[in-house]
């Protein structure tokens, strides 16, 4: 990880570069490391490959490129917490098409330095201070999970609640850095099916337990899709010896050292339609009791609900 | 000498992408454009170069997803996302000038990567995806050399071509280290896992590393079999020594070889192919 | 003979290794060496996603048609430098035996 000491680092997006050359030169002087890009496809990159603290974009010319690039970045949980301020004309302040870019902030052009040092120190204030994602998966916690359950009762959707079998022994012998690896990955592997499948929402209650809500006609592939990749990438947590003879020795709920079969994870799926759902506990219930049949397998497995009563 | 060691050093730590080349960079962009491929077919590309290979795992590894162990491109992608792949692939450089030692140097590691993939299967070894990424990078330090230094090294590769002295031997006379070592501190400077960046640092002395020493045998011999087999152009063209050391602890002999000898050519008439398909975009774009 | 991408198939070429599918590589053939390809049997190969195929000759001329004799040639050229390595040597002849095997058509 980053070190504390390290200087905030600022991202700066302009084809004009003069205005680039000033900013870079006045930032740095407040202490600033900036990095400053010209092209879209080099900044989307160097973001990724290295997140700065904070994103400056130049929006005194724009086009659909710079358009559908702030909405990559906002539309990932892992990047989507790096604030991004706009310069905008003065004169443009009525015409611009604000709803369109999802901006932070904005300053205008030509930039009043004192007002734009103040802008980015505010805005990585208020992005620490509202964000309230999960810090080990920077996925939306629990108040947005009970938010997205009561918004999708009586619509065609489907709540489906994850968990990772036998987590608990993993943690104890591997270590809680393994353990949190653990559920960082399945946290990505559950994002990236969801957006990668139309959208939806996918949160983490805590522990290991996640929560994903996408439409009824859509659950089950993406279920699949989710466990066929935490499948693959699980298999490469344990050692060669592990792998072959398919288990793991851990100590059990009574103390006694005994097997557990290697990761898997178990899905219980609970449409939102049903007539029986009609609030967010039901939805817990429902889930609780399949999750509970799901996880007799020793392999990973989804559970749909099907009674309507 | 010891300057040239630091310079490598931190050319790597300043060291943001690297560049490949505009065949595989443009295919690839056909790809990503298209949005109905997949990250199946995107890996498979991706999986031809190592500079993008290497660039995609870096990333898998890079603190700020704070996974610590993914060493192959498959799962690097599953855990990136397609989102993110497809904007790596789209910010990838290319060489400006595109030499034929280049190409030769893609395809001699391509083809080290198949060779990996066949040795290890056929010695039925553990993590077979594994060794053939390490073998995809092991000459990665190059890219690093080449771009450091340019026409420079070239000279000195092309001034040795009649020889045929190990490229890592007129590394290490000339610059007091070799492409192994500095591939191995990318490797690192990357946040590649072990199983990666072992066997890029010892494929040329499989003798030195305690761990992975498997990993790095099948790295060195799929680096000896593709010499063996002529089949990239440029750079080192002579078949080095094998290490013993590499050879027992493989348990290797005539018939074993000859096996992947045998299957070893067949799948090189489709890495050739492939090969032509790159180099005929290379020549449309230049 | 020569593997060559089944795009480049063309009637007239003759197979010098069965087709097999290519998601089925331990099944049956699709059909035999020595086949004459047609029109009408390059269709229904591709239908069935043949990826490649093996044919007599030399129809892309990769590095020109080599004979028997240059191909050992550079391959001893390529080991020229290892002549004192026992196990190169083995390898060496694993080469040699591969070339000559392969050789006629």
């Amino acid at each position: 990880m980053r070190q504390m000491t390290d200087k905030r680092r600022i991202t700066v997006f302009s084809t004009d570069q003069s205005l680039a050359a000033n900013l870079d030169i006045r930032l740095q002087s407040r202490g600033y490391h900036v990095l400053v890009h010209s092209q879209i496809a080099t900044l989307l990159g160097f973001a990724y490959t290295d997140p700065p603290d904070l994103i400056i974009i130049d929006l005194s010319s724009y086009d659909d490129d710079i358009r559908a690039l702030i909405h990559s970045l906002k539309s990932d949980c892992y990047f989507n917490a790096i604030p991004v301020l706009g310069l905008v004309h003065g004169s443009e302040v009525e015409s611009f098409p604000w709803d369109e870019f999802l901006l932070d902030d904005f300053v205008f052009l030509p930039i009043r330095y004192s007002e734009l040092f103040t802008r980015i120190s505010l805005s990585i204030k208020r992005i620490q201070r509202v964000f309230d994602n999960n810090p080990l998966t920077r996925l939306p916690g629990n108040t947005s999970v009970q938010n997205a359950i009561e918004d999708a009762i009586g619509k065609s959707l489907a709540v489906c609640y994850i968990d990772i079998n036998h987590f608990k022994p993993y943690n104890d012998v591997y270590g809680f850095t393994h353990g949190d690896e653990v559920l960082r990955m399945l946290a990505r592997i559950m994002f990236n099916a969801v957006k990668e499948s139309g959208g939806g929402f996918a949160g983490h209650v805590g522990g290991d337990d996640f929560v994903f809500v996408v439409s009824i006609d859509r659950a089950e592939s993406v279920c699949k899709t989710i466990i066929k990749n935490f499948d693959a990438i699980s298999v490469d947590l344990f050692d060669d010896q592990e792998k072959s003879r398919g288990y793991f020795v851990s100590i059990n709920r009574k103390g006694q050292e005994e097997k557990f079969p290697l990761l898997s994870i178990a899905i219980a799926v609970v449409p939102t339609n049903l007539p029986k759902i009609k609030h967010c506990g039901k939805v817990a219930e429902v889930a609780a009791e399949l999750k509970k049949m799901a996880k007799k397998s020793e392999k990973s497995s989804f559970l749909i609900e099907r009674r309507k009563q | 000498m010891e300057d040239f060691r630091n310079d490598f050093r931190n050319f790597i730590l300043d060291t943001r992408t690297l560049p490949t080349l505009p065949g595989i960079v443009s295919k690839l962009n056909s790809l990503v454009e298209n949005s109905k491929s997949s990250l199946q077919e995107m890996a498979r590309l991706v999986s031809s170069d190592q500079v993008i290979s290497a660039r995609i795992l870096r990333l898998a590894n890079s603190p700020s997803y704070g996974f610590y162990r993914v060493s192959t491109i498959s799962n690097a992608m599953i855990l990136l996302g397609v989102d993110v792949v497809k904007s790596l692939i789209l910010s990838s450089s290319i060489f400006e000038i595109m030499e034929n030692s280049i190409l030769g140097l893609w395809e001699h590691s391509l083809g080290a990567g198949v060779a990996a993939n066949i040795i290890a299967k056929r010695l039925k070894l553990q993590e077979c995806e594994e060794i053939s990424t390490a073998a995809l990078l092991h000459d990665i330090g190059k890219v690093i050399i080449r771009l450091k230094l340019e026409e420079e090294y070239e000279m000195l590769l092309r001034n040795n071509e009649e020889k045929g002295t190990a490229s890592d031997l007129i590394e290490r006379q000339n610059f007091g280290t070799d492409h192994a070592e500095v591939g191995g501190w990318l490797a690192q400077n990357w946040n590649l896992p072990e199983k990666l960046s072992v066997p890029i640092r010892f494929h040329h002395n499989v003798d030195e590393t305690e761990i992975h020493q498997v990993k790095a045998s099948v790295v060195h011999m799929a680096d000896v079999l593709i010499r063996a087999s002529g089949f990239s152009r440029g750079g080192d063209t002579c078949v080095p020594r094998i290490q013993p050391t590499a050879w027992n602890r493989l348990g290797l002999n005539d018939s074993i070889l000859s096996e992947i000898v045998e299957e070893l050519e067949d799948k090189l008439v489709d890495v050739k192919n492939f090969s032509m398909e790159i180099h005929a975009t290379d020549d449309r774009q230049t | 003979m020569q593997k060559i991408p089944f795009s480049l198939a063309q009637p007239g070429m003759i197979l010098a290794r069965d087709v097999i599918r290519a998601d089925k590589p331990n099944g049956p053939p699709i059909c035999g060496k020595g086949l004459v390809l047609t029109e009408s049997l390059i269709e229904r190969l591709a239908n069935l996603e043949v990826q490649s195929i093996t044919v007599h000759g030399n129809p892309l001329g990769i590095d020109g048609v080599k004979t028997l004799e240059e191909d050992l040639e550079s391959l001893e050229r390529r080991f020229r430098l290892v002549s004192d390595d026992p196990l190169a040597e083995k390898l060496k002849n694993v080469y040699r035996d591969y070339l000559v095997r392969t050789s006629g058509d």
